[in-house]
């Protein structure tokens, strides 16, 4: 049985709400989403909740995948997650600005605590801006053809070349420092 | 990767000179090396033990709505077909009884005549109609010697002054 036709069995089963193809599902593909995730966010709590999110909405979600690449589909939901989660601070963040003075000696600790633990990679990537770190990110973890990224994130695919080049060479240059 | 580089040849082909896909293609290369040489961290096994947990919660939830959302679906058809069985019955029963009252009001002017506890009134009036139209079957076979006409015509009028009376009670 190829790799294909044990993905279309255990989605099959998810379909029919079997517990054990979703756990199949998550072996699958937890270590590559959850890699997307700390790469994107930079922290562990955060990545735990998102993976969790993201396989407990599978549940929800499952019946409208309607065949396809099942990848493209999976991180497609997985970036919505990813976004949603970036909202959400950004209001949480525009919610504590009243309280910036007191909140300026609490991230100052924060941030020395994390810088210590941070690997140099996760510094650099935090440099690209959003959008570019989450197309490299993808690109990576989901393996998906330019192509197939192109069409997830519904524009040409010459501006998704454009943008991941930039992306990988602007990277390149910050490893290299 | 092997796949995605030769996407990215031929992809590039399609925007870029041949000097830049070669830069182009050592760029992706070198930002693929750079990430398999910083492997993120992978996620605990008690996390994937606790996501397994949620989603089996999360499933069986599921069910146990997806049998609720049925029963009540199952309540409201059981509900409408009771409600179609009692009207359909109504209906029936109606239909039955309506031709009932019909032939009822037909025979009560027929028994009337032959009713013990018939209205002594309705009776009356009901000898008298019989009475008036004796007389007129006398009259037309002309056994009041040859006067019938003018005493015909009389008779009528009284018959139906008569028949005015008993209909209107």
């Amino acid at each position: 049985m190829t790799e294909n036709d044990t993905l279309v069995r255990i989605i099959a089963g998810c379909k029919s709400g079997e517990a054990d193809s979703f756990s199949q599902l998550l072996d699958m593909y937890a270590n590559r989403c959850y890699g997307y995730f700390y790469r994107l966010t930079g922290n562990k709590d955060v990545s735990d909740d998102l993976l969790s999110e993201l396989f407990v909405k599978l549940i929800e979600k499952i019946k409208s995948y309607n065949g396809g690449c099942f990848q493209s589909w999976l991180f497609k939901i997985a970036s919505n997650i990813f976004y949603d989660y970036l909202r959400k601070k950004q209001r949480q963040k525009k919610l504590l600005e009243n309280r910036k003075e007191q909140l300026e000696t609490e991230t100052t600790t924060e941030k020395k605590h994390e810088n210590e633990q941070i690997e140099k990679i996760q510094i650099q990537l935090n440099k690209l801006d959003t959008d570019t770190r989450e197309l490299v990110m993808l690109r990576y973890y989901s393996e998906l053809s330019f192509k197939e990224i192109a069409e997830m994130r519904g524009e040409p695919i010459g501006t998704t070349l454009s943008k991941l080049h930039r992306g990988v060479k602007k990277l390149r240059e910050l490893m290299q420092e | 990767m092997n796949n995605k580089e030769e996407n990215i040849k031929d992809l590039f082909g399609k925007f870029f000179g041949s000097e830049e896909i070669e830069k182009a293609m050592k760029d992706f290369q070198k930002a693929d090396e750079i990430l398999a040489g910083n492997p993120s961290p992978q996620p605990d096994e008690i996390l994937i033990t606790n996501i397994k947990t949620q989603m089996e919660h999360a499933l069986l939830q599921r069910k146990t709505n997806t049998f609720r959302k049925m029963a009540y679906k199952m309540a409201a058809v059981a509900a409408v077909i009771i409600i179609a069985a009692t009207v359909s019955i109504k209906t029936f029963e109606n239909y039955n009884a309506k031709p009932q009252q019909a032939a009822y009001s037909i025979n009560t002017q027929e028994n009337m005549w032959e009713d013990e506890n018939a209205n002594p009134q309705s009776l009356t009036l009901a000898e008298e109609i019989k009475q008036v139209e004796q007389d007129m079957i006398a009259l037309r076979l002309d056994e009041n010697n040859g006067n019938g006409e003018i005493t015909t015509t009389q008779l009528e009028m009284e018959l139906v002054e008569i028949e005015s009376d008993f209909w209107k009670g």
